[in-house]
């Protein structure tokens, strides 16, 4: 306790003696979380797109003209079963003209009369989004095509997996790129923290003749990294709020009429929190660089 | 207190800076170290502030080895040590009691202690009214005794000086050494490097003579 006390107010005195330096420190800090942040607001609300529109994702499932009632309701049931979807609803032939008429008013006469139409029976399935993906949904599409009764499928998942696919890639590009420039920020820490050490010199070695641990050496150090890299993070996270708001004020109307969100979304507290940790880390390694040359002999 | 047999210090190319030196400092004994520049005064204080290791021989401090130290020993054994140099070797960006906690801020003593310990040995050594100048703002001579309270601030068994008195007037000298003498009349082992001879023969204390690496002569 009393080392942590000694260690924060020799770290804070120090950033503070060597805030010029520090400034450029923390200015590095705040770029790669700053854009390691703004990767988290992109990818946070595309996956809020994502899921909003794999929860609205349905698919029509057409049936015969001759399938026996019997088999429609299996059908059903099987669908309901099978654990992918959410409910299941049927419409009937005289449904599906009248649905037609109604969203196509333009085109009734192509559809013919009440009686005499091409338009199928279906049973139109609300998918879960969880489940609407991946090699098990393929092979279940697979068996539901080759049910009787069936003879054609609609759905509009393909192209939401693809979206997912696409999220996941710039998420993993994203992060790679915040890695390297995380790197290169710790690397800056770690000279500007050096540089306070070599300042500190005299005193460095002054302690290690009265017999200091190598931890009290240290300690101030690493607090010195530790602080430049939570601040770095929270000035990063201001400016993503402040950017966020920005975004949302001026595009917020036509974000929300295309994804058919309420608009930009700025990150959860959680994931805020994780930003702020990942600039604590930065610095942390930074700082802990530097303290292994300050207490080198 | 220590015990130095056939202690050598070689650094490259075979020069000796030590050879084949054996001495013994008793508990509570006031002794200067003597000889001219290159005899291995510095040599044999930094064995014994444990910065280097004999090449050959042991030198034992209270009955520890101290070849024999691990990292953590060493540190726990220079705790039990003062120092004292030339050059007062304070922080200049630290207050003379700031100067002086040091030693009970490492010892992990709480602010309340370090500072109350800081100023008893600031007022003995009679730098009370000074605790809040920085050393810039001092004589030589006060910093000297800033660099001595420091040295005294842990109750330590062993005072080390290395030319305490090298950069001060004589008179100046002689107060500092006074002091140190009321430092080992108090029971603490006391070696001082010197190569003022003048001083030496004013005080009147056991003296160790060095000549190129060599024990010269003992008095």
């Amino acid at each position: 306790m009393a080392l942590a006390g000694y260690a924060w107010r020799e770290g804070s005195m120090s950033l503070w003696r060597g805030r010029r330096a520090a400034a450029v420190a923390i200015a590095a800090i705040a770029s790669v979380v700053f854009v390691a942040g703004a990767f988290l607001v992109l990818s946070f609300n595309a996956r809020r797109i994502v899921r909003s529109w794999s929860a609205s994702a349905e698919m029509s499932v057409y049936l015969a003209d001759d399938a026996p009632p019997a088999a429609v309701q299996e059908l059903d049931r099987w669908i309901q079963q099978s654990g992918m979807a959410e409910s299941v609803v049927y419409v009937s032939r005289d449904e599906a003209f009248r649905r037609f008429q109604r969203d196509f008013p333009g085109l009734a006469d192509v559809a013919g009369n009440p009686s005499d139409h091409p338009l199928p029976a279906s049973l139109e399935v609300l998918l879960r989004p969880t489940a609407a993906s991946g090699p098990v949904f393929d092979a279940w599409i697979d068996d539901l095509r080759r049910r009787p009764g069936v003879i054609d499928l609609r759905y509009d998942l393909e192209w939401l997996s693809r979206l997912q696919r696409l999220v996941r890639t710039i998420e993993v590009t994203g992060f790679a790129i915040v890695g390297i420039l995380g790197l290169a920020a710790a690397l800056t820490v770690a000279s500007v923290v050096r540089l306070a050490a070599a300042s500190r010199s005299d005193e460095i070695d002054i302690m290690r003749l009265v017999g200091a641990p190598l931890s009290t050496i240290r300690a101030p150090f690493i607090v010195e990294g530790l602080l430049q890299g939570v601040i770095g993070a929270a000035i990063a996270l201001l400016l993503l709020a402040i950017g966020a708001w920005i975004v949302q004020l001026r595009y917020g109307a036509w974000i929300a009429e295309v994804t058919g969100l309420d608009g930009v979304s700025f990150l959860p507290p959680l994931a805020a929190l994780s930003v702020i940790a990942g600039g604590l880390v930065l610095g942390g390694i930074g700082g802990f660089v530097a303290s292994r040359g300050a207490a080198r002999p | 207190m220590i015990e130095c047999r056939a202690v050598s210090k070689t650094y490259s190319r075979g020069v000796y800076a030590l050879k084949d030196v054996s001495l013994s400092i008793d508990k509570g004994d006031f002794v200067f170290l003597t000889g001219p520049s290159g005899a291995g005064k510095s040599t044999l204080l930094r064995l014994l502030l444990r910065q280097e290791v004999p090449s050959s021989g042991s030198l034992t401090v209270g009955g520890r080895d101290l070849a024999d130290l691990k990292p953590r020993e060493v540190q726990a054994y220079r705790r039990s040590l003062g120092f004292i140099f030339q050059n007062f070797n304070l922080i200049t960006t630290r207050t003379v009691v700031e100067n002086v906690a040091i030693v009970p801020r490492v010892l992990g003593q709480s602010d309340e202690q370090q500072k109350r310990r800081a100023f008893q040995v600031l007022k003995w050594v009679g730098l009370q009214h000074r605790i809040s100048a920085f050393p810039q703002e001092l004589s030589g001579g006060e910093q000297q005794r800033v660099a001595i309270a420091r040295a005294l601030v842990n109750d330590p068994t062993l005072i080390l000086a290395d030319e305490p008195t090298g950069n001060l007037d004589p008179d100046l000298a002689l107060d500092i050494m006074n002091l140190l003498r009321e430092i080992n009349a108090r029971g603490t082992t006391v070696l001082v490097a010197t190569h003022d001879r003048e001083l030496i023969r004013r005080v009147n204390r056991r003296t160790i003579a060095l000549a190129s690496g060599h024990l010269a002569e003992e008095t």
